[in-house]
């Protein structure tokens, strides 16, 4: 279903942007955040911008979900990071957004619980390719279970609180959008 | 899109996520034989040395110093001035294919195995 079912495109670009802008928010807000002291890896990113990226995948398109994960990853890495850490989150964010499309493609009817985790999980996969892309294959045995074991844990509950919100916000964003 | 009451399919999702973690994890503890020669890898070139002997010696690359101790046929990386410390949190490798990253120094730290009768190659 889709909110922006009426409108002009004038209007789409708009509500795109202010999501993006969110989801800048979000990723600059997950960044302060001392994660380190909860869970000890490196490169582990809660996946808040992400949140905004399946919440517009499922309310609107996955056309905009897309041009806005892309341009959250660009503008975050350009502003905040540099060129290796805008490659792993572009990675990351590809290997996301797949795992959108064939929950989607294969009509899987899953809740957002589900689907945070997969996300996810998928991030964090491509941050590891993109690792042995540059670093060579040793990274993976080590490295990626424990952030596979890390995003079922807060994929499952980032997805139990998108669970709990979806619902009560559609009317109030259908009003609003 | 997706629904909003938990379903078969999250913990079917879940359950593969979980696999595919157990499956990686075992794959990491399979055996490996014990190496003796640590291959050093920098932006600027590479360097063998032996795990057999102890010895500390430091690396630089990309303005990052790292610390490097082959003791008890293992090497660790001790002191590190690296950004994000995956290099300094990483345990010691003793075995072949073991391996030591730090990611802004550009530097790997592998062990191979196999004789070396050389302490140092530089190229």
């Amino acid at each position: 279903m889709s909110i922006l079912s009426r409108g002009s495109r004038t209007r789409r670009i708009c509500i795109d942007a202010l999501l993006c802008a969110v989801a800048m928010m979000l990723s600059y807000l997950e960044a302060l955040l001392p994660l380190n002291l909860a869970i000890p890896l490196p490169g582990f990113r809660l996946g808040l911008a992400n949140v905004i990226v399946v919440v517009t995948f499922s309310l609107l398109t996955p056309t905009d979900a897309a041009a806005i994960s892309a341009t959250r990853i660009l503008l975050m890495g350009l502003l905040f990071g540099s060129v290796t850490s805008l490659y792993f989150s572009a990675m990351g964010g590809l290997v996301s957004f797949c795992a959108l499309l064939l929950l989607r493609c294969f009509r899987i009817k899953c809740s957002f619980v589900g689907v945070s985790v997969l996300s996810a999980a998928a991030h964090n996969t491509g941050q590891i390719i993109a690792a042995v892309t540059l670093f060579g294959m040793s990274l993976i045995p080590s490295y990626l279970p424990l952030l596979l074991f890390a995003s079922v844990l807060y994929g499952g509950i980032v997805g139990v609180l998108l669970n709990l919100l979806i619902p009560r916000l559609q009317a109030p964003l259908a009003r609003v959008l | 899109m997706f629904r909003t009451k938990v379903s078969l399919w999250d913990w079917i999702l879940i359950a593969v996520v979980l696999l595919a973690a157990c499956s990686l994890l075992l794959f990491a503890w399979l055996p490996k034989s014990a190496g003796s020669v640590l291959l050093v890898t920098t932006p600027q070139g590479s360097a063998e040395y032996s795990l057999l002997e102890d010895r500390e010696f430091s690396l630089s690359s990309n303005g990052v110093t790292l610390t490097v101790r082959i003791a008890d046929g293992a090497a660790l990386v001790t002191e590190s001035d690296c950004p994000d410390g995956v290099c300094r949190a990483s345990a010691s490798i003793a075995k072949v294919g073991e391996m030591i990253v730090c990611a802004p120094a550009g530097i790997r730290l592998t062990v191979k195995g196999g004789e070396s009768d050389v302490d140092f190659v530089a190229g």
